[in-house]
C-alpha cells in the first residue's frame, strides 16, 4: 500500500496525539465530548490532509482519537449514543484512508474536485478494453487463462493508482486537474472491480458512503 | 475486602456449562462453588408444586438427575436462543424436551405445563449465577459483561441480553467469547514481551458452539482483525454422532423420535461421559438402554470417536483460514494459537490445530474459566477500574438490506471495526405513501432468501406526497456489543424525528417485560433458598479455607487472635447448619453478614496466606 511510502510530510502532526491537527474530540479539562466536523475523515482522524500518510502514524491517530470517544467510556447514555456514532465515524474514516483510491476520493472531494456521481467519465480506451476483459474473463475456463488476466489487471491497476497518487499530491491544483483525477479514480475503481471478478464471483460491495 | 457495592460481574453463558467471574484488585477472579468448581452446568429442571408455583433446579442437581427428570429438565438452551423452529429442526430428536414454534419465528420449550422462550430458561442460569455473585461480593448485584459467541447474530445476541434482563441483570456489555479469552491470555502476552504487537489466533470450540478469532495485540490494544465460526458446532454435536453411533440398528428410530425423553437423555448421557473418559483413555465402556434391546453394555474405542468427529475438525480448520484470509495474515505471521473451549480437551482437536498451524498451542488457562475471567476484565474497564485497555472487536456477519428481486444490497462488511455505521436513502413508488418496509439482512449469501432476516423495520410516519418525493434517510448503527440500532428521518420535509422504525421479529420488549413480571412471580420464593444454599455453600468453602491456613499459618498469628478465628469459624458453621435445617426460618441477609465479618476478621491470616504462597512460587 502506497502509505507507507517514506516522504511523509505532516502526519508527525499527530504522533503528539493529544495536540492532535484540528484539536482533541473531548475536552481535556472537563471530558465532554466535543464537536467534530462528520463529513471530513482527515480532521475526524487528526492527520493532515495529504495524500502521502504512513500507515503506522495513521493507525496512532486512529487509535488515540478511538481511545478519547471509546463508548466504554461513556457517563451517561446520551453520551454513550454520541460516542458510538462518532467511533462509528472514525473507523469508517480509517478504512477509508488505509485505501488509496479512497484517500485520493476523499481529497478530491475536500479540494472541492467533481463528486463520482457528476463526474463518471474515463479513459474512453479503457472502458473499451474494460468490456473486452469481462467477456474473455466469461469465457475463461482454464486456471492458466484466468490467471493471464488476473496479471494483466494486477499491472493496469499498478500504473492506474501511480497516476491517482501522482494527480492527488497535485491537489488541489485547477479545474481541469481535478476532474481529470475524477477520471483516473472512476478508471482504478472500475479494474479494482474487474480485479474481484476474477477471485471467484466474491466481489466486495463498494461501500455505501 | 473492596466491597464496592456496584460491582460489574462477567459472566460466560455456556452451551454446557456456565461461570461468573468478578473484578479484584488482584486481576479478576472465578467464583466458585463449595466443592471448588467454577463451572455450573447450564440444566435447568422445573417441576409444578402446589399452587401455581415451580420448583427450579440448575446446575449439578438437575444435571446429575436429567434422566429422572426427563421431560421436566433442558440443557443446551443456547443452542436455541435467537433462533427459529427452521434453524433447530435437525437435532430436535435428540434433545430430552420438547420444542415447538413461538409467535413471530420464536421457538419455545414445554414444561412443567408451560411455555418457556430460550430467553426465560436461559434467565434461570443467569439467575443462579447472579446469586452466586452476591453470596461471594456481600452485595446486590445488577449489572454484568455477558459473553457470546462471536458469530452469534444480532437477533441471539438481543435474547441473550434479554435472557439477563429476565434474571435482573443490565447488561452492560456483551463481548465475543474469543476476544474475551484473549484478553485474558493478553495480560500474559503483554508481561512476556512488551513493546511488540502479537499476533494470535484463538480457536474457541465449545459445547455447542465454534468461534475463531484473529487479533492483534499491541501493548493495552486489543484489535481483532477477524472472526468466523458456526453457532452450531461443539461438543453437543459430537455427543450426536455418538449417541447414533451407540444406537446402531435403532439410530434411525432414534431421529424419527420413536425413543422417549428418558432414554435420549441416558444415552446422551452416555455418550457424553464416553467422549469426555476418552480424552485420558484409548478405550471406554457405556451402558444405556434402548426400547425393546434392555441394557446394552458397548465398548467405544478413542480412534473409532475420532474418525466420527474428524470431518467436524475439517469444518473448523476450514473456518481458520478463512478468518486468516480476512484478517490478511499467513500462519508463519502468527505469534500464538490459543485454545478456548471444554472440547479442545480431545487429543484429536489438540493434534489436528497443532498441525495445521504448525506450533503447539497455548493451553496455559483452564479453557472452561478463561472467558469468564475475561468478562470480568471488561467488567473492570467498564467499571473505571482499569481504564488503560483498549478493546475494538469486529462485526462477525455482513449486514444488508433486501433489494429490488430479492438481492441483498451490503451495507456493513463482515468484520468491519464496530461501532460501525452505513447510511442508506428509500423512497416511495406510490402517490401519497406514509410507510416504507425494510427487510434487513446478515449473512454472506447473495440473495435475500440465503441470508438470516434480523428484522423487517416499518418506516412510518412519511408525509404524504407523490411517489419518489420523499427521502427518508436510514442509519444502521452496529454498536460496540454488535447491535443493530436503527434510526430513521425524512429530508425533504424537515420531519427529522417523524419516521418511526417497527421492528417485528424475536421478542417485543413488552413481550419481554410480561416475561419478567412472570418469572419474577415464580422465582420471588426459590430465589430466598437458592440465595441461602449458595450462601452455605461459601460459609463452607471459606471456613474450610480458613482451617486449611490456621493449620498451615496458625503459628504466626498471636494466640487469641487464633482462638478468636476458631471461635467464629465453629459459630459460621452453626448457623449455615441451621439455615439448612430451615431455610424459611432464617435470614439470609444475616447469614451474609456474618460471612462477610468472618473474611475481614480473618484478612490477616489471608494475607499471610498470600505472601507464603508468593515466597514459595518466586523461590
Amino acid at each position: 500500500m502506497s502509505a507507507s511510502q517514506s516522504d511523509v510530510p505532516s502526519a508527525g502532526a499527530c504522533s503528539a496525539c493529544g495536540a492532535a491537527v484540528g484539536g482533541s474530540l473531548r475536552c481535556a479539562s472537563c471530558g465532554a465530548l466535543l464537536p467534530a466536523d462528520e463529513s471530513d475523515a482527515f480532521s475526524l482522524l487528526g492527520v493532515a490532509p495529504v495524500f502521502d500518510l504512513a500507515a503506522d502514524d495513521l493507525r496512532r491517530c486512529w487509535l488515540a482519537r478511538v481511545r478519547q470517544v471509546h463508548p466504554d467510556r461513556a457517563r451517561s447514555d446520551e453520551e454513550r449514543m454520541r460516542s458510538q456514532r462518532l467511533a462509528a465515524l472514525l473507523n469508517d474514516a480509517y478504512t477509508a484512508l488505509q485505501d488509496p483510491i479512497s484517500r485520493a476520493d476523499r481529497l478530491l472531494n475536500r479540494s472541492g474536485g467533481p463528486d463520482a456521481s457528476i463526474e463518471r467519465g474515463m479513459d474512453p480506451l479503457l472502458l473499451a478494453e474494460s468490456l473486452e476483459i469481462r467477456e474473455a474473463l466469461s469465457e475463461a475456463v482454464s486456471p492458466e487463462s484466468a490467471a493471464t488476466i488476473r496479471s494483466d489487471l494486477a499491472a493496469r491497476l499498478e500504473e492506474a493508482l501511480i497516476k491517482v497518487a501522482e494527480g492527488a499530491r497535485a491537489l488541489p491544483g485547477d479545474a481541469e486537474h481535478r476532474v481529470a483525477l475524477r477520471r483516473e479514480l472512476n478508471g482504478a475503481t472500475l479494474l479494482l472491480r474487474l480485479m474481484s471478478q476474477t477471485e471467484g464471483g466474491q466481489e466486495r460491495d463498494v461501500r455505501h458512503a | 475486602m473492596s466491597a464496592t457495592p456496584d460491582t460489574i460481574i462477567g459472566i460466560d453463558l455456556g452451551t454446557t456449562y456456565s461461570l461468573v467471574a468478578v473484578p479484584g484488585p488482584g486481576g479478576p477472579r472465578v467464583l466458585r462453588d463449595a466443592s471448588g468448581d467454577a463451572r455450573l452446568p447450564s440444566v435447568v429442571t422445573l417441576r409444578p408444586t402446589a399452587g401455581a408455583g415451580l420448583q427450579v433446579e440448575v446446575g449439578w442437581a438437575a444435571r446429575s438427575g436429567i434422566v429422572q427428570s426427563a421431560g421436566a429438565s433442558v440443557h443446551s438452551v443456547k443452542r436455541l436462543i435467537g433462533r427459529s423452529l427452521s434453524d433447530v429442526q435437525a437435532e430436535l430428536p435428540f434433545l430430552a424436551y420438547p420444542v415447538a414454534a413461538g409467535p413471530r419465528d420464536t421457538l419455545q420449550v414445554r414444561l412443567a405445563g408451560r411455555d418457556f422462550t430460550p430467553q426465560e430458561l436461559s434467565a434461570f442460569v443467569l439467575r443462579a449465577l447472579r446469586e452466586r455473585a452476591i453470596a461471594a461480593l456481600g452485595h446486590d448485584v445488577r449489572r454484568a459483561v455477558i459473553t457470546v459467541p462471536a458469530y452469534f447474530d444480532d437477533v441471539q445476541r438481543q435474547a441473550t441480553r434479554q435472557a439477563a434482563e429476565l434474571a435482573g441483570l443490565d447488561v452492560v456489555r456483551i463481548i465475543n467469547e474469543p476476544t474475551a479469552a484473549a484478553l485474558a491470555y493478553g495480560i500474559g502476552l503483554r508481561a512476556k514481551d512488551r513493546g511488540r504487537p502479537h499476533t494470535v489466533v484463538v480457536y474457541d470450540l465449545g459445547g455447542g458452539t465454534f468461534d475463531v478469532s484473529v487479533l492483534r495485540i499491541d501493548g493495552d490494544v486489543f484489535e481483532v482483525l477477524s472472526t468466523a465460526g458456526d453457532t452450531h458446532l461443539g461438543g453437543d454435536d459430537f455427543d450426536l454422532l455418538l449417541m447414533k453411533r451407540l444406537a446402531g440398528d435403532d439410530a434411525a428410530s432414534l431421529a424419527a423420535g420413536g425413543v422417549d425423553a428418558a432414554q435420549r437423555a441416558a444415552l446422551r448421557q452416555a455418550a457424553e461421559s464416553a467422549k469426555v473418559r476418552l480424552s485420558e483413555a484409548d478405550e471406554a465402556e457405556v451402558e444405556f438402554s434402548l426400547p425393546g434391546a434392555g441394557l446394552t453394555r458397548k465398548r467405544v474405542r478413542r480412534a473409532e470417536l475420532e474418525a466420527l468427529c474428524a470431518p467436524l475438525i475439517d469444518r473448523t480448520l476450514a473456518h481458520c483460514d478463512a478468518a486468516l484470509r480476512d484478517a490478511g495474515i499467513v500462519v508463519a505471521e502468527l505469534d500464538e494459537v490459543v485454545l478456548v473451549g471444554g472440547s479442545t480437551r480431545m487429543p484429536l482437536v489438540r493434534r489436528r490445530v497443532e498441525q495445521h498451524f504448525g506450533r503447539r498451542p497455548c493451553t496455559a488457562l483452564n479453557p472452561d474459566e478463561v472467558v469468564a475471567l475475561g468478562a470480568a476484565m471488561q467488567a473492570a474497564v467498564l467499571s473505571g477500574g482499569s481504564t488503560d485497555l483498549l478493546l475494538l472487536d469486529v462485526t462477525p456477519l455482513s449486514l444488508g438490506i433486501e433489494t429490488m428481486g430479492g438481492a441483498v444490497g451490503k451495507l456493513i462488511l463482515r468484520n468491519t471495526t464496530i461501532p460501525c455505521r452505513a447510511v442508506e436513502s428509500f423512497t416511495t413508488f406510490v402517490d401519497g405513501q406514509t410507510a416504507i418496509l425494510v427487510r434487513v439482512l446478515q449473512g454472506e449469501r447473495e440473495l435475500a432468501a440465503d441470508c438470516r432476516e434480523l428484522a423487517r423495520f416499518e418506516l412510518r410516519g412519511i408525509p404524504p406526497m407523490p411517489a419518489g418525493i420523499p427521502k427518508v434517510e436510514v442509519e444502521f448503527l452496529i454498536d460496540a456489543n454488535g447491535i443493530l440500532n436503527v434510526a430513521a428521518r425524512e429530508l425533504r420535509s424537515g420531519q427529522s424525528a417523524g419516521v418511526q422504525v417497527l421492528p417485528n421479529r424475536g421478542l417485543t420488549d413488552d413481550e419481554v417485560r410480561r416475561a419478567v413480571v412472570e418469572s419474577q412471580q415464580h422465582a420471588a420464593a426459590d430465589a430466598l433458598t437458592h440465595r441461602l444454599i449458595d450462601l452455605c455453600n461459601q460459609v463452607d468453602f471459606d471456613t474450610q479455607k480458613a482451617e486449611q491456613m490456621l493449620a498451615r499459618h496458625g503459628d504466626r498469628l498471636p494466640r487469641e487472635e487464633r482462638a478468636r478465628i476458631e471461635r467464629e469459624m465453629a459459630a459460621l458453621r452453626t448457623r449455615a447448619a441451621e439455615a439448612r435445617r430451615d431455610p424459611r426460618q432464617t435470614d439470609a441477609d444475616a447469614l451474609h453478614r456474618a460471612l462477610t465479618d468472618f473474611g475481614h476478621g480473618t484478612l490477616t491470616l489471608a494475607e499471610i496466606g498470600i505472601r507464603e504462597a508468593l515466597a514459595e512460587a518466586t523461590k
